[in-house]
């Protein structure tokens, strides 16, 4: 059975934060993100704005390890892999998608470590993804929960990880692509030549 | 063989007429469509999913995923207390399910004439088991299909002394790719993709794929007219073109999620508040086992033997049924128990850790093993429409939770009983133990909470229940939707109470059921 939990992000499920965890997730959100703002992503992406392509670059970095066989996430191409399921994902998981990387990168004050997501070294950042799993405070296992599955996800469906982990391969040798994945590609292909 | 489908379909709007349109191309659209068809009425199957077959197939997660999972795989509860798992796609769920095909036993066809369902005795259902069997191939799982996990998993039983028996299973020429999740890319599970669809085809059914029904124009009590959008596939957006279809009666078999859904969103002549209510879904809770040798769990079939010892829950005192609250004390049990299956990116997605921890686990995938059970619901969850979305809701707590917990601690004492070396749980806070002597506690402590345990529902059901009237139940003995006159429901939304089962035979049988009530009711034959 397949079981990728994902988040669906309620307006109750974000209050329960509780007050505390609320203002300070709107205080680092107001003064952080409007008054900083962020350089354009190093990828030509579909779904992802230059925001969320900063923290989808920094939260796959944290969770996935590489080396001794292991691709990086930059050579398993997990950052396009995760737009992709977020260009192909109903209106709603992609709004809840949307909330919980905002979460992520507002989140980091509550546990202990002051900045945004973004900002923090990888040892700071796989500690607050770890403090977020085992938080009292369901929302944030939610958030945390959801990313980390959909990162697992796009990284080991990628061949290039299949070797290192002992796993033989689908027997279909020929990949055979999904018309939402031909479509994705089409129109990135149109982006990155500039044509939309 | 009629099969419209995107992107031909796409390119202009489209007028139907027919004496039946059935909504839903799964275990029980497909096989009500079939019945239908076969018996001479003109039959139109809405489905909204994509039309694959084998050729489509490339037992790639994520693309299969894309093709024919709901919400690629990546719906859960409100609460992200479980994972939605179901179909969008010509023949359902059934395209991704384990072909596991038990009837429903005695027991909970008593029960469910005791929580006020009528018809449906256990003579006519034997009748249409049997057939079903024979049209599906049903026969228990051979040695051939006997995986390590599968005889780790009969061994520990058969030490323990707990009843483990062969999985009945819808096959024919098995190759033992071990992607029944992905799609049979051999058409050897026999799935309704390639059995009751291509049975309604060749009577003369007419199939529209990528199309999704809603909403029903009602005369009165009549429904006259269901209303279409015509999907562009690779996004399953609306493409803005329509498809109408005048009919002459309405199966709504959108499944276990959507049917209540569906129904929710129109405006039906009656109100009806049961509707959404009574809804179940077998949570899965899950032990990740690590053992001395290989495994390989993921290549051949997923489930050749079942642990039935502890199907049905044991009470000090009177049974407890689904959504009473009066009960003896909860012993054990009320589930099914089974070895588990996973290809490596559902594994990765929910096995514990981050970064090296995690793939360090990943690394061991060869040796790591694993079981599942189907928890026979206690507690009803709902579904529910908010701001036009969809919410389903389905609760750990209470008797959901003693059978949760219980379900692990079983599956513990069973891996360890078979050598594994280290067991883990899944949750958030990566509960892992290395003596049987620690089940107990380890269990005791894990926290039974929302998003922090892996839990799957694959058998989703209960929504629009059957029942003798409308105050409680949404459909009538004859599948008929209270206050409707041609409208009707055939899939496990009808069911009173979860089947204690897998559920495709039942949902079939029912079909079957409420087909035949529908010609006889509107074509007189
Ligand atoms: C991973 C997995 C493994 C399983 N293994 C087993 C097993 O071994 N044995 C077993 O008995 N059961 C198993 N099940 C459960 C079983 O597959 C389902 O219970 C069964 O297939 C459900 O059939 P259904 O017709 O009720 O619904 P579905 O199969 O979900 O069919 C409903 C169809 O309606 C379509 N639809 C929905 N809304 C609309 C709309 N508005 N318009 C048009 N179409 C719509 C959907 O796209 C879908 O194709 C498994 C389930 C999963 C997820």
């Amino acid at each position: 059975m397949a079981y990728r939990a994902l988040v669906q992000l309620s307006r109750r499920s974000a209050l329960g934060l509780g007050a505390v965890g609320t203002v300070a997730l709107v205080a680092a959100g107001s003064l952080r993100w409007f008054t900083h703002g962020y350089p354009p992503g190093a990828q030509v992406l579909l779904a992802l704005g230059d925001k969320e392509q900063a923290i989808v670059t920094s939260l796959v970095d944290a969770l996935i390890d590489g080396g001794e066989g292991l691709p990086t996430a930059d050579d398993a191409g997990v950052v396009q892999r995760i737009d992709e399921q977020l260009w192909g994902a109903d209106v709603h998981t992609q709004s809840d998608l949307r909330a919980a990387l905002q979460v992520v990168e507002h989140a980091p004050i509550l546990f202990g470590a002051p900045g945004r997501f973004t900002s923090l070294s990888r040892r700071r950042r796989v500690e607050v993804l770890r403090a977020m799993l085992a938080s009292k405070r369901d929302v944030f296992v939610q958030v945390a929960t959801a990313l980390k599955q959909l990162t697992m996800l796009c990284y080991y469906s990628a061949e290039a990880s299949w070797g290192a982990i002992g796993y033989d391969g689908p027997w279909i040798k020929e990949e055979k692509l999904p018309p939402s994945t031909l479509r994705y590609r089409s129109l990135l292909a149109a982006k990155q030549r500039g044509e939309a | 063989m009629t099969v419209r489908q995107w992107p031909e379909l796409a390119g202009a709007d489209v007028e139907e007429r027919c004496d039946v349109v059935v909504i839903g191309s799964g275990c029980g659209g497909a096989s009500a469509a079939a019945r239908l068809a076969e018996a001479g009425l003109d039959v139109v199957i809405v489905e909204q999913g994509g039309y694959y077959t084998k050729n489509d197939f490339d037992q790639r997660e994520v693309n299969m995923l894309a093709r024919i999972d709901g919400g690629r795989g990546l719906h859960a509860s409100e609460d992200a207390s479980v994972n939605l798992t179901y179909g969008n796609n010509v023949g359902g769920a059934s395209v991704h399910y384990w072909a596991d095909s038990y009837r429903l036993p005695r027991d909970r066809l008593q029960q469910w004439h005791s929580l006020g369902m009528e018809g449906h005795d256990s003579e006519l259902l034997a009748r249409h088991f049997t057939e079903i069997e024979q049209d599906l191939n049903v026969h228990p799982a051979t040695d051939a299909y006997v995986n390590r996990m599968n005889q780790l998993l009969h061994d520990g039983a058969e030490r323990l002394g707990w009843h483990v028996a062969r999985v009945p299973q819808a096959r024919k020429a098995c190759v033992a790719s071990g992607h029944c999740m992905q799609g049979c890319a051999y058409d050897a599970k026999q799935s309704q993709l390639v059995t009751y669809v291509p049975r309604a085809l060749a009577a003369g059914a007419r199939l529209y794929a990528d199309c999704r029904a809603e909403q029903l124009a009602f005369d009165g009590r009549r429904a006259k007219r269901l209303g279409c959008s015509i999907l562009d596939r690779p996004t399953g957006r609306s493409s803005g073109r329509r498809l109408d279809i005048d009919a002459k009666a309405v199966v709504v078999a959108a499944g276990g999620f959507a049917t209540p859904e569906f129904l929710l969103r129109q405006r039906l002549p009656e109100r009806l508040p049961a509707l959404g209510q009574g809804f179940f879904c077998n949570p899965c809770p899950l032990v990740h086992a690590i053992f001395p040798d290989d495994v390989i769990q993921w290549r051949n079939i997923p489930a050749a033997w079942g642990v039935e010892e502890f199907r049905l829950g044991r009470y000090d005192g009177p049974e407890r049924v689904f959504g009473h609250a009066e009960h003896g004390r909860y012993r054990e049990g009320g589930y099914l128990l089974m070895a588990n299956q996973l290809q490596p990116a559902t594994l990765a997605a929910i096995l514990p850790g981050v970064g090296p921890a995690h793939s360090a686990l990943m690394r061991q995938m060869p040796r790591l093993g694993g079981t599942i059970a189907w928890i026979d619901d206690i507690e009803p969850g709902t579904i529910r429409l908010e701001s036009g979305r969809r919410r389903v809701s389905v609760p750990l707590s209470g008797g959901n939770a003693e059978r949760i917990r219980d379900a692990w601690r079983k599956q513990a004492r069973l891996l360890f009983e078979v050598g594994a070396s280290e067991l883990l749980f899944g949750d958030a806070e990566d509960t892992r133990i290395t003596r049987a002597a620690d089940i107990d506690r380890a269990v005791g402590a894990i926290v039974l909470r929302p998003a922090r345990n892996v839990l799957a529902a694959p058998h989703p059901g209960g929504g629009a229940r059957m029942g003798l009237r409308s105050a409680d139940a949404v459909v009538n003995a004859e599948h008929r939707v209270f206050g409707a006159d041609n409208v009707y429901v055939a899939d496990p939304s009808v069911f009173p109470s979860p089947p204690s089962v897998d559920p495709s035979l039942t949902i079939m049988a029912f079909s079957f059921v409420a087909a035949d009530i529908v010609r006889a009711a509107h074509f007189g034959t």
